[in-house]
């Protein structure tokens, strides 16, 4: 909710990114126009199903595509008042790992097999802040202790392959960790884990952010992760941002279409119990030929003519932070 | 170390089989080793001199019993004597494998330092410019064979250029530099035909290990590319070009027979060379056994290489 103050520029503001692949078969749109900002010590969840270019959009806010010469990005990803699009290489490197950090989906590919924990811990300190090797080890230790990991000083010495999918993943955070990051981006990063697993990597997530007033871009495809951890939500649809809010309110007054039928497909918490889950018809669009209009038009249940024609724009109502894209949104005061 | 054992044991039929087989063949070779000795020889047609030389080499004997009288002196450490000088082909030996052995090494070191970074250059950069220089240079050097470079560096280097011997061989007494100018040609010629295959291999490995995660997360971390490359991507890009060196010293070994002719170099290659005319069976013998043992010797180094670059391979199971 908190509206911008207007007296400190945002930590992250993201301006009308496009990210776009050039591939034989044509260009596929997998960032298409977004726009977010996100404040200092809060947790943004982006929601969306696999192939709405919610893992794009977070390898693109630090720029780790892969250099092959088919990427091809426009708009502004403004990180404390500096366009991180414009920054040189060399400036760049310095805000990756630093200033924002990133914890991947699956632990069992994020991390270099062939490589031992310790060093994959220790080479973010004694490469990128001018650790000593001892010093690094006695701050990787503390590290490793920090994410919950028992006996870390024999950890250092184990490669990946030793460690369950949990414990790994705890790696993972603390060598996002290591960087001391102003912003951590999770992309899915309880996807790959088993589900008791999973609330104690969320639950770690949200401690180390309001211990550390790390502001914490979550993504995800379950709208019930996001329920529980997030500040904010935004729901992500074919490339676009298609709603945007404060979690709670989100949750209580979905206005666009496509956010309630997501939120219908899972079980929440706030749902009446024995309600039954409704699948979404169809399938997500081709990022390659998208559809005019509305994206979402195609499996709207709510759908009119002209949903097809114009595609809405992302706003809010005076006075409000409530943004949604849609020529016909759901009545403000329904209960989805 | 159990695994080890077992490829150990795999030696022993292995062994068998190939000193039988290069000894059946050598037999086979038209021509006869009595014509070598007494090719200036009056006499060469004196039935009686010629049983008479027979029966003293042991040759009147059966393959078969032949054979078990070889295994049988090996046994002893005795690789028995060369026909024709009469001397113990085990000091012959001795005397050559260093320098055969010396100028694979260079050759392989060589090879390696040029295709290393070029490889890992051509992975990062796939099918960008540099990439497409690289791959098609690779493709005109496989395209030649050694012994053409070969002789194409004696004309540069020794002919015109002046720089370097055409072909001889000075053992390390006589100095070092003394020594390696002989062994820079034809180090050339083995070393570049060489590289074309391991940079093809690293560069396809490369490429698919840049797309791992990993490799993003350590984009992620704001570490340098180069160091991306060398510390993260290479060693998991490594075990195609290992297992392709294994097999190449095989090729290699061939490779050397010729360049060493063409240089000069006594190496066992020229010494094969020598003993296959003369028809200077027990030499030939030695030599094909000897490549065979070395050959099943660094393929077995190569397992354990693997091991060595991922951590994982020594405790998965089943690996044989």
């Amino acid at each position: 909710m908190e509206p911008a103050t207007g007296r400190q520029p945002p930590l992250l503001e993201v301006v009308d990114l496009h990210t776009h692949f050039v591939t034989p078969r044509g260009i596929a749109r997998a960032v298409d126009g977004v726009s977010f900002r996100l404040e200092r010590g809060r947790m943004l969840g982006i929601v969306g199903e696999s192939g709405s270019g919610k893992s794009v959009l977070s390898r693109s806010i630090i720029d780790i595509l892969a250099r092959d010469g088919t990427v091809r990005y426009r708009g502004q990803v403004v990180f404390e008042g500096r366009d991180l699009r414009q920054l040189p290489p060399k400036a760049m490197r310095d805000v990756r790992g630093r200033d924002i950090a990133m914890v991947f989906q699956d632990p069992m590919t994020s991390l270099n097999p062939v490589m031992k924990i310790g060093l994959q811990l220790t080479e973010v300190l004694t490469r990128r802040r001018g650790f000593s090797a001892r010093a690094a080890r006695t701050r990787a230790i503390e590290l490793l202790n920090a994410v919950g990991i028992a006996d870390p000083e024999r950890q250092l010495a184990c490669y990946p392959m030793h460690l369950s999918g949990g414990m790994r993943q705890r790696v993972a955070i603390a060598i996002a960790l290591a960087g001391e990051p102003k912003l951590l981006i999770a992309d899915e990063p309880t996807t790959a884990l088993d589900v008791t697993i999973q609330g104690q990597i969320l639950d770690l997530l949200q401690r180390l952010q309001r211990q550390r007033n790390m502001a914490v871009i979550l993504i995800t495809h379950d709208l019930g992760v996001v329920a529980g951890y997030a500040d904010e939500v935004a729901v992500m649809y074919a490339g676009q941002i298609v709603e945007r809010s404060e979690t709670g309110e989100l949750l209580r007054r979905p206005r666009m279409p496509y956010t309630e039928a997501l939120m219908k497909s899972v079980p929440l918490m706030s749902a009446p119990p024995h309600t039954r889950l409704q699948s979404i018809p169809g399938l997500p669009p081709n990022l390659l030929d998208v559809p005019g209009g509305c994206r979402f038009h195609e499996r709207c249940r709510y759908a009119r003519e002209d949903c097809s024609e114009r595609m809405p724009p992302l706003t809010a109502k005076s006075g409000s932070d409530h943004h949604f894209a849609c020529w016909y949104p759901l009545a403000a005061g329904a209960e989805a | 170390m159990a695994y080890l054992r077992k490829r150990l044991l795999h030696l022993i039929p292995v062994f068998f089989l190939v000193t039988f087989a290069s000894f059946t063949l050598v037999n086979l070779l038209p021509g006869d080793v009595v014509d070598a000795i007494l090719a200036d020889d009056q006499a060469a047609n004196d039935p009686e001199l010629r049983r008479q030389i027979k029966a003293d080499l042991g040759l009147d004997k059966p393959l078969l019993v032949r054979y078990v009288v070889w295994l049988g002196d090996l046994s002893q450490g005795d690789l028995g004597r060369s026909y024709i000088t009469g001397k113990k082909i085990g000091d012959l030996l001795v005397q050559r494998i260093p320098v055969t052995l010396q100028l694979m090494v260079m050759s392989l070191v060589f090879a390696l330092l040029l295709a290393v970074p070029l490889g890992i250059l051509s992975g990062y950069r796939s099918n960008r410019a540099i990439d497409r220089w690289i791959s098609g240079g690779a493709f005109g050097i496989v395209a030649i064979p050694p012994f053409v470079t070969a002789i194409l560096f004696i004309w540069v280097f020794a002919v015109l250029l002046d720089l370097l011997p055409a072909a001889g061989h000075a053992p390390m007494f006589f100095g070092v530099w003394q020594n390696l100018k002989y062994f820079i040609l034809p180090m050339l010629a083995i070393g570049l035909s060489e590289v074309p295959i391991f940079l093809r291999v690293l560069r396809v490995d490369m490429i698919t290990t840049l797309q791992e995660d990993y490799i993003a997360l350590a984009r992620a971390k704001g570490l340098s590319t180069p160091y991306i490359l060398f510390r993260h991507a290479l060693r998991p890009s490594l075990f195609t070009l290992v297992t392709v060196l294994g097999l190449q010293v095989g090729r290699l070994i061939s490779g050397l027979v010729i360049v060493e002719n063409v240089f000069a170099l006594p190496g066992i290659g020229k010494l094969l060379i020598d003993a296959i005319d003369a028809r200077d069976v027990l030499v030939v013998q030695a030599i094909v056994t000897f490549s065979a043992i070395a050959y099943v010797v660094i393929n077995l180094t190569v397992d354990v290489l693997y091991a060595i670059l991922d951590p994982r391979v020594s405790q998965r199971p089943g690996m044989a």
